[in-house]
């Protein structure tokens, strides 16, 4: 994988999210749609937790290397404390993503109760007027969960902005890993090992942001 | 928020209880939901009432794809069983739903159609989920008239729907039963008033006594594992049931 391949993933995911906020009136109302989301964010969220133990890798290795890996040994703290930043993070998103398919769940459920008295008041005049009260205040519960709904998917949004600030930290650290790999000496090749981990991973959580794209294009 | 969790799994084979809400408002009884899973497919037992709909469906999503889910099992009529089949049937219009005969005209009022219905002979049947056979075992009575359990022979667990629950107090809701002296006596007012039928009862205890059991997993309060799923069987063919309204009733 190129470095040039990775920040191509980066607008991309940008891209996904300009998608989904400039369509969150008719994205919210689909179970189907909110569901799709979760999975790849899961995977994202899967892939990008497995920083951190290669973190702690690149930390016993730089140890083990001794003074010639000094510059190495920075990077690996550094990525050690994005390891754990990132955890955070994906914490925060897992919450976010649980509660957004809860609320748009919620939505379906309020959307069934008014189909099936709108379906009532169809039928004749005296429905209408005896079930309007009834329509009214099901449609302001709808109404508020919306709302609630609309907040919770504009939040996880705001997230994943954050979490690709964070992502873009760890590119940078990744790059500057490689470099410092070169004076590893004999720990070069398990340097250099971890280093590529770093990127595959990245490369991974990527890939399903653009499947993810996919399916919005569709 | 209902927690999701992994009570036995053995590669693609897995079974997770969704269960224990915190959220849920105490005048609504709280469920499990087990999700059995072979491979790419699932079947989802008693998926609950409508209210619950959006608890349920938002902690299996937490650790499966729901699309996965294929088929539900209802053990019976009731609607904390089976009230949110419409707002499955919306998510996935080809779930397919395993209950038995005596209901399958009456459930259609949640929802479904002619498609959606695989109808269980009192006998019972074999259910098919991927490579995994699952069998639907008789407990007709237990407390309803069409009742069934649902049986992995592979993982040994079986479901026992509404046999086993117990209305557990604050403080003693262990997913598993820890004592089973004192998680039984949470159970035994909700056996002899909701179980109609000794008779019924004796022929359920003879025939799940021949099976192998590692666990027994009702459809509310905790699940038992091990030896406690044999005390259980013992102390429910010694229980005087069908007269809980006894207790109840003053003359």
């Amino acid at each position: 994988m190129t470095q040039g391949s990775r920040y191509v993933g980066f607008p991309e995911f940008f891209l996904i999210i300009e998608f989904i906020m400039s369509n969150e009136q008719d994205y919210s109302l689909s179970l189907e749609n909110a569901v799709t989301v979760n999975e790849v964010l899961k995977k994202v969220i899967d892939t990008a937790c497995q920083i951190d133990l290669v973190a702690l890798n690149a930390v016993l290795v730089a140890k083990r290397a001794g003074a010639a890996s000094a510059g190495f040994h920075v990077v690996a703290l550094e990525l050690r404390s994005f390891g754990h930043k990132i955890e955070q993070e994906m914490a925060v998103l897992e919450r976010l993503i649980h509660l957004n398919v809860q609320h748009i769940a919620a939505l379906i459920k309020l959307k069934k109760n008014l189909r099936l008295l709108q379906s009532a008041m169809d039928i004749n005049q005296q429905s209408s007027l005896l079930l309007q009260g009834v329509y009214s205040g099901k449609d302001r519960g709808y109404q508020n969960e919306l709302a609630v709904s609309l907040a919770t998917w504009n939040k996880l949004g705001a997230e994943i902005r954050h979490a690709l600030s964070l992502c873009r930290r760890g590119a940078v650290l990744s790059n500057n890993g490689r470099i410092e790999a070169t004076y590893g000496k004999s720990m070069l090749e398990d340097m250099q090992h971890i280093v590529s981990r770093i990127d595959e991973i990245m490369d991974e959580a990527v890939n399903g942001l653009k499947s993810l794209n996919q399916t919005l294009s569709q | 928020m209902k927690k999701i969790e992994i009570i036995y799994e053995n590669g693609p084979h897995q079974w997770a209880v969704i269960t224990r809400d915190p959220e849920k408002p105490e005048y609504i009884i709280d469920t499990n939901e087990y999700l059995i899973s072979s491979g790419k497919h699932a079947l989802l037992t008693d998926p609950g009432g409508m209210e619950i709909f959006p608890a349920v469906f938002s902690s299996i999503s937490a650790k499966y794809d729901p699309r996965n889910i294929t088929a539900l099992f209802a053990s019976h009529q009731d609607p904390d069983i089976i009230s949110s089949l419409a707002l499955w049937l919306d998510f996935n219009p080809d779930l397919q739903c395993y209950l038995s005969w005596l209901w399958s005209s009456f459930i259609p009022h949640f929802g479904g159609n002619a498609q959606t219905f695989i109808s269980i002979p009192d006998e019972g049947m074999d259910i098919m989920l991927d490579t995994l056979t699952l069998q639907a075992v008789p407990a007709h009575y237990l407390h309803s008239s069409g009742n069934f359990n649902l049986y992995d022979p592979k993982a040994a667990i079986l479901f026992s729907g509404d046999i086993g629950a117990a209305l557990l107090p604050p403080g003693e809701d262990s997913l598993m039963v820890r004592n089973f002296d004192q998680h039984i006596r949470h159970a035994e007012g909700f056996h002899r008033r909701w179980m109609g039928s000794n008779e019924a009862k004796l022929e359920w205890c003879g025939r799940v006594s021949k099976m192998k059991i590692d666990m027994m997993c009702p459809q509310h309060g905790s699940i038992y594992q091990g030896a406690d799923v044999e005390r259980f069987i013992n102390w429910f063919a010694e229980l005087p049931v069908g007269a809980g309204v006894k207790n109840s009733v003053k003359s």
